[in-house]
């Protein structure tokens, strides 16, 4: 078969994330970085953008009506290196108070402020000792290159192609792989995926670094719903490999389906997505 | 756009960028009037901008025109940055006799543009964070300022590309207004969004400064922004009209990248706690 009956690859958001290791790093620039069919379905794009807007939403929340008037209730408005502990003990009485108060009335949870303080002491560790940064000055530092950290987190997001796929509930709650993967937001990207590769009768194969939820569980996930599973560094061979397939719908219903579950969930696809797969039984 | 030095808050200002306007095989003027026009027409269009707003509660509209007219005069007279503008532009308008000077300062005006456009995100930071305007506000005003960084690289790009066509065309005048043509009718699509942008988020932020002061002098001073002196329908109405068009120019963006986005490799402070925040809110 010819490398056509591959759709492409689709991401999970971890890959399209900065990353933090090294190693990890390279070897996502290095496959995102080759001339190949890379997409993101639209739950995972729709997902990562209003997760990137609700932390731009707890930065500011937590900068404006926390920080700021934690450091105004103790009479500091501005800060020099030499600070440093004065300002430390103002973040920690400001989480005791937070912890004490319900997170739903405060809107914010102590151990995200604890995160956002975690900039302010990097910045303020960055002053010289005898010049002076104005309360203000150090916040709208603080604001501006968290949103600027933020829109550059967003960018390949928004770049990269992303394809409207919309799974049947009778997928989303398939039982054989909600057993497996728990997270409800997986089981929609991976559904996603297999829905796509049907429906094109194109092989998708989709790549995560998530070794606890979805690598973990690869081969099950193969067995049960047919979708190819993989790290970044293995997506290439992966590709070489599917290449020798006949394409998704031929492929299967020429092949020996030993698994019921997978048997049981090609029943789904062929029902939902009006299609034959499987030959009919006389 | 510009920040009034005399002023201790942004003071945005709608500027046509002279830096990318068309290239033109024109004579170089020898106008040394043309930094005067550039500032009168920059006053001008500033003040349609401003007639444009609803009418303001604490002034009329006459005194407001009078005292933005003598500040932007100002501001621009002390922007280095416009006057550069201004000069980069007269070499664009003569490209043929001034293709070397033009090369000489666009690299390092658009670069000193890149930075400016950082210290906006970093004025508009401090305002927000000195007011109760919804985050939507400082989402959208910040965001349209580094859209602008993202169009000034391809820019780059691009004008590199076309400078290495006009250098090898440069004894082939036909040849050479053809590169022209062709990098001003993509440019055109860029520059349309970007002055729209100016404009709306010069009236964004003009409608939020004139309906939180009392007095002409504390325009622009620092005080704290309520949303409660502005008609909530007006202030939604303005922010959409700057994610409108930052929208637009972010899709014309993404088609001209000669490759997507890649995750970022520079790990800093501020991406190492946006990832930690996110897996916090999702943990």
């Amino acid at each position: 078969m010819s490398a056509g009956s591959i759709a492409g690859f689709f991401l999970d958001s971890c890959i399209l994330m900065p990353q933090s290791l090294k190693a990890t790093r390279d070897v996502c620039q290095n496959f995102l970085s080759k001339d190949l069919n890379h997409f993101v379905s639209s739950s995972i794009k729709t997902e990562a953008l209003q997760l990137l807007n609700n932390t731009g939403e707890v930065l500011n929340t937590s900068i404006r009506y926390y920080m700021k008037p934690a450091l105004e209730r103790q009479g500091i408005t501005s800060v020099t290196k030499n600070d440093a502990i004065t300002i430390a003990d103002v973040f920690s009485q400001e989480k005791r108070r937070l912890d004490k108060e319900c997170s739903i009335r405060t809107g914010i949870r102590s151990e995200l402020f604890g995160d956002i303080e975690n900039y302010v002491a990097s910045l303020i560790h960055e002053l010289e000792p005898d010049k002076p940064l104005s309360v203000d000055d150090l916040l709208a530092n603080t604001l501006s290159a968290l949103s600027t950290a933020k829109y550059e987190i967003e960018k390949p997001f928004k770049s990269i192609k992303s394809i409207f796929v919309e799974p049947e509930d009778e997928m989303l709650n398939f039982a054989p792989l909600c057993k497996l993967v728990k997270n409800k937001s997986d089981i929609l990207h991976l559904m996603s995926a297999v829905r796509y590769q049907f429906q094109q009768n194109a092989w998708v194969i989709f790549v995560t670094n998530d070794d606890r939820d979805i690598l973990s569980n690869s081969s099950a996930i193969w067995n049960f719903c047919g979708l190819r599973c993989t790290k970044p560094v293995w997506a290439s061979d992966y590709y070489s490999h599917i290449t020798r397939f006949k394409r998704p719908r031929q492929y299967f219903s020429e092949v020996l389906i030993p698994a019921t579950e997978l048997r049981e969930f090609i029943k789904i696809i062929e029902d939902k997505l009006n299609l034959q797969i499987r030959p009919k039984v006389v | 756009m510009s920040i009034c030095e005399t002023k201790k808050i942004a003071m945005p200002l709608s500027l046509e960028r002279d830096s990318i306007l068309p290239l033109e095989c024109n004579t170089l003027q020898k106008d040394f009037d043309a930094y005067k026009k550039a500032i009168t027409k920059t006053i001008e269009k500033n003040i349609e901008l401003l007639k444009e707003l609803p009418p303001p509660k604490n002034f009329t509209v006459d005194e407001l025109v009078e005292y933005f007219q003598k500040e932007i005069k100002k501001d621009l007279e002390n922007n280095k940055l416009f006057e550069k503008s201004v000069e980069i532009g007269r070499y664009a308008h003569s490209i043929f006799e001034s293709m070397t000077k033009y090369f000489a300062n666009i690299y390092d005006f658009n670069k000193e543009e890149r930075e400016k456009n950082s210290y906006d995100v970093f004025s508009i930071s401090r305002l927000f964070l000195n007011s109760n305007l919804p985050d939507e506000f400082f989402k959208t005003v910040s965001n349209s300022y580094l859209i602008e960084n993202d169009f000034l690289n391809i820019f780059d790009r691009k004008i590199k590309r076309d400078s290495i066509k006009l250098i090898g065309n440069k004894n082939n005048r036909v040849k050479f207004t053809r590169v022209c043509d062709k990098h001003n009718l993509w440019v055109k699509d860029f520059t349309d969004k970007l002055k729209l942008i100016g404009k709306n988020r010069t009236k964004l932020i003009w409608y939020v400064e004139i309906n939180n002061s009392n007095k002409l002098e504390e325009l622009f001073n620092p005080k704290f922004l309520k949303e409660e002196n502005l008609d909530k329908a007006v202030l939604l109405k303005l922010i959409d009209n700057v994610a409108e068009t930052t929208n637009q120019l972010e899709e014309l963006v993404l088609n001209n990248l000669e490759k997507k986005y890649l995750p970022t490799t520079t790990i800093d402070e501020g991406i190492k706690t946006i990832t930690n925040l996110m897996d916090t809110i999702t943990g």
